[in-house]
């Protein structure tokens, strides 16, 4: 790991932690929500598989664009001075 | 101890070199063996055994139901699962503020995966300092060799973890097969590589660096830390002056401690840190240098324990308490928990039932003055037998179901969605009111569930 830089550990955080979250939210979700009762953009061919691992990534991704965009921000802070 | 926290933000990033963990033997790695066995294999068995000729445990995602021991759970024991996991956090907390870090060092995957890389990598490339001096030859046959080898068990090794994960979501033996004869599923395919190669990344090259930078626990362990907590420790009163000297040597007339500054402890610390400097946030307790100092110590005719489990208190010369404030109210907690969870394991009926009101009319009068409503049944028979269930109603007015009896044959693990009928004479004064509907199996009063509904009659 030695030659992994700033840049690369940063993205291991964001998406370790988006994976965690995201991880959590798919159990809540599909716990209430059945996909097989559930129709997308009127399309019903999806799998009960499908849609779990889609869901899931779809949590990853949206969880993992929220954690950058807040180090992102973070950082841009911090440069200025006035964040932590 | 030195939190993240009172470090500047930058120092999370700073580049390292490689860490060579030394090997080392002793008591605590030998707890460590055995934990990596035990739980190790737990996990590679589990999805291979049988109990009552079906998986014992098989989280069958596309049935949407969890076998686990016997017991099969459906989404609506959600609960349950909810239950287990903050148990489990309970447990980690109370276990925490007795025997501080003992998940990290002992049962954490991390911990135990990398233990079973390194145990690889020692078997391929040699000892730690064999290791040091293969990655800094020049490529050569042998070089190729040994790397080679080391990737080739690794990645088997990482591959055969992931179809053993994927393994509780689908039958295993379906997977192999299917594996076999290339014709894997897309997302299992997904899956089995997905978390093969996580374990590769985690255990063959993040390692302590997932403990340093990527796990919460070990940022927020120390709020469960007090000065009776068990902690790994350098003796710092008894170890100072440090300092080389002859075996046999008189260390008081030297002006020595007793530590003889080998630096053993920072070469088998797998998170490559100085345990003498005080406690640390990146030391996730495997005690690895209590093993090794406690060798040294012997050699030296020393007593043992210069670096050792201890508390903070211990250390001060003050008296450890065992029983404290913090330790009754997790105790306590967890208690309650998994007393609760046990009740409602055992009281846990194994039938549903979802009532749904008609959407089309909100009530028909019939011919002979009696008023019907629609309802649209869910009957969930959650056991493995086949079940006649009976259908009863009950309320303020005079009920009667139609069929009466309403009696429905429901096959083991399955859902029967059937409409049914409810009628009472329309002008009952009680008007609209909510009515029970019950089910239970015939011939077994135990088994029964019931849910609520609205029965809408006309207005006086």
């Amino acid at each position: 790991m030695s030659e992994l830089g700033k840049r690369a550990r940063r993205l291991l955080l964001v998406s370790w932690c988006s994976f965690l979250t995201a991880a959590v939210a798919t159990m809540l979700v599909f716990a209430f929500v059945d996909p097989a009762m559930m129709t997308i953009q009127g399309a019903e061919s999806l799998s009960r598989r499908s849609v779990y691992a889609l869901g899931f990534l779809f949590f990853w991704g949206t969880g993992a664009g929220a954690a950058l965009l807040a180090l992102w921000m973070a950082g841009a802070e911090h440069e200025r001075g006035a964040g932590p | 101890m030195n939190g993240p926290a009172s470090a500047p933000a930058t120092a999370n990033y700073v580049a390292e070199d490689k860490i060579y963990p030394r090997e080392v033997s002793g008591h605590f790695a030998r707890l460590r063996s055995l934990a990596v066995w035990v739980l190790l294999g737990l996990f590679y068995v589990m999805p291979w055994t049988h109990l009552h000729g079906r998986h014992a445990v098989l989280f069958d995602l596309p049935a949407r139901k969890f076998f686990v021991f016997g017991l099969v759970m459906w989404p609506q024991d959600f609960i349950y699962l909810t239950g287990l996991l903050v148990i489990a956090a309970l447990s980690l907390f109370l276990f925490t503020a007795l025997g501080g870090r003992l998940w990290c060092g002992y049962a954490c995957p991390q911990t135990v995966w990398t233990e079973a890389f390194l145990w690889m990598e020692r078997f391929t490339e040699g000892s730690r300092s064999e290791q040091i001096k293969l990655d800094r030859a020049p490529w050569s046959a042998r070089k190729l060799l040994r790397k080679g080898a080391k990737q080739l068990l690794w990645i088997g090794f990482s591959l055969w973890t992931g179809v053993t994960f994927v393994g509780y979501f689908a039958p295993i033996e379906s997977l192999l097969h299917g594996a076999a004869s290339a014709s894997l599923g897309p997302w299992e395919t997904f899956w089995v590589l997905f978390y093969g190669g996580a374990t590769y990344g985690n255990a063959g090259f993040l390692r302590e660096q997932v403990c340093k930078y990527m796990c919460p626990y070990a940022r927020f362990q120390s709020a469960m830390f007090d000065r009776d907590t068990m902690i790994v420790t350098y003796d710092a009163e008894r170890g100072e002056p440090r300092g080389a000297r002859r075996r046999g040597a008189d260390a008081r007339a030297a002006g020595l401690g007793a530590c003889v500054d080998c630096t053993l402890c920072v070469q088998v610390c797998p998170t490559g840190i100085d345990i003498r400097k005080g406690l640390q946030y990146e030391c996730i307790a495997c005690a690895a240098c209590i093993d090794v100092c406690d060798s040294v110590m012997d050699r030296m005719a020393y007593p043992r324990g210069l670096i050792r489990y201890t508390t903070q208190h211990a250390l001060d010369h003050a008296t450890t308490r065992v029983l404290r404030p913090r330790i009754f109210i997790y105790g306590a907690l967890l208690l309650l928990l998994v007393g609760g969870f046990t009740l409602g394991l055992v009281r846990r009926v194994p039938l549903g039932l979802d009532v749904l009101r008609d959407r089309n009319a909100l009530y028909r009068v019939l011919d002979d003055g009696r008023v019907e409503n629609v309802y649209d049944l869910k009957l969930m028979n959650k056991t493995e037998r086949t079940l006649r269930l009976v259908v009863t109603v009950s309320g303020a007015g005079q009920l009667a179901t139609d069929p009466s009896p309403a009696v429905f044959t429901v096959a083991g693990g399955e859902v029967y969605s059937v409409p049914l009928r409810v009628r009472r004479p329309a002008y009952d004064p009680v008007g609209a009111e909510d009515i029970r509907l019950t089910i239970h199996a015939e011939g077994d009063e135990r088994l029964q569930a019931s849910s609520q509904a609205r029965f809408i009659a006309p207005l006086q």
